[in-house]
């Protein structure tokens, strides 16, 4: 009877310190976005991403970002042209990778920035990438913004060519993306 | 005593397990939990199909009632680089039917001020940009359709293209029916197609 007296208490103390020490912020669709550049000789387009999903988790001890990880559908980027939409979804195999991923777990925290190494999946390949971002903290939640490039062949994207030349292979990525202390809503 | 040890370790498992929850989420877990929340299951076809293109894969379509292409990810799949294939070819054709109506108007010109020795140059190359012609449209009307057909607001190159392909698709049809009938209205017509055809091809935009 002492022994399951015992772990009984273990189990619960173990349980009690183990999710405590971990806060969970979940990204808000509404007020988030992911938006890109892209270029080809003629001209320049852009399109955004306004239904992105995305997790922080936190030392709530330490108060440090421990985790985070972003996800988005290609489909629902949207550039105001439904045919080159319509073109890009081709390009990018949305069929077979419908998803874009971005998951670090070695992140740095600065007083307002925050610098994360992780890793981009996206069109079926994996690539390492480190992003800095300027971290604004509020009553309301956290917002993480900023700017970096990708390299479309670095994930075996097939450069798309119109009038017999291939758009640029460096796309400008910005994000804007706004975290609410709250578990994810189902 | 034994059961006790059992029920003992099975607790501390559990406790270790359930306590390590959030913390010891893995990546995997992290994107399952989001992809959870947003499962919707991937439409295959738009909401929107061309008429030319429903006919033949629509949901309902020919090639789908007689199960010679059936409606699934794999086929789609297969269709949708079917249709780039289509598209591309759409595109080169377009500018050789460009070059050919360029060539045939300045063909058209010097016979209607009186060479008359071009007139069967006239009438051959007519055949060709017709054939090249139609050809090239059919390659885009009969394509498998896209994956989303959103609707825009405002002007865009795309609407565009489309508004003068109907203005030139008229007048090319015109253009032949009119040919050995009348002369004036042959001549306005081929003028229409070929300006409308100019123009579509150079407000296009990736």
């Amino acid at each position: 009877m002492n022994y399951r007296f015992f772990f009984l208490i273990l189990f619960g103390v173990t349980a009690h310190l183990l999710t405590a020490q971990t806060s969970q912020w979940t990204l808000d669709s509404k007020v988030s976005n992911i938006h890109y550049e892209a270029e080809h000789l003629l001209h320049k387009w852009d399109g955004k991403n306004q239904q992105v999903k995305g997790l922080l988790l936190q030392d709530a001890e330490k108060q440090r970002f421990e985790k985070i990880a972003i996800l988005c559908q290609v489909r629902d980027f949207d550039s105001n042209n439904s045919n080159r939409d319509a073109h890009a979804l081709e390009v990018l195999e949305v069929l077979k990778y419908p998803d874009i991923k971005f998951y670090s777990e070695q992140i740095t925290q600065n007083a307002d920035s925050l610098k994360l190494e992780g890793s981009f999946e996206f069109h079926g390949k994996s690539v390492e990438k480190t992003v800095i971002c300027a971290i604004n903290k509020s009553e309301s939640g956290v917002t993480l913004s900023g700017e970096f490039n990708l390299v479309l062949t670095d994930f075996g994207v097939k450069l798309p060519a119109f009038m017999m030349v291939k758009i640029a292979d460096l796309v400008t990525i910005d994000f804007q993306l706004v975290f609410q202390k709250a578990p994810l809503s189902k | 005593m034994f059961n006790l040890k059992r029920l003992s370790f099975g607790l501390f498992l559990f406790g270790t397990l359930y306590g390590n929850g959030l913390q010891a989420q893995e990546k995997e877990d992290l994107f399952d939990l989001m992809i959870e929340d947003s499962a919707t299951e991937q439409a295959l076809l738009p909401d929107r199909i061309i008429f030319t293109q429903r006919i033949f894969w629509g949901e309902n379509g020919l090639f789908r009632k007689t199960k010679l292409v059936p409606l699934t990810l794999e086929n789609r799949e297969k269709e949708l680089k079917l249709r780039r294939t289509m598209l591309t070819t759409h595109q080169v054709i377009g500018y050789l039917t460009l070059a050919g109506m360029l060539a045939q108007g300045i063909i058209g010109g010097k016979l209607y001020n009186g060479d008359g020795s071009l007139y069967q140059t006239h009438k051959t190359m007519g055949k060709l940009v017709t054939v090249s012609y139609f050809t090239g449209a059919g390659l885009s009307l009969f394509a498998p359709p896209p994956l989303t057909n959103k609707k825009e607001k405002g002007m865009s190159s795309i609407k565009a293209h489309k508004w003068l392909a109907t203005i030139h698709f008229s007048a090319m049809v015109a253009t032949n029916l009119l040919s050995d009938q009348d002369r004036k209205l042959h001549k306005a017509a081929a003028y229409t197609a070929f300006v409308s055809y100019a123009t579509a091809v150079l407000v296009f935009k990736f």
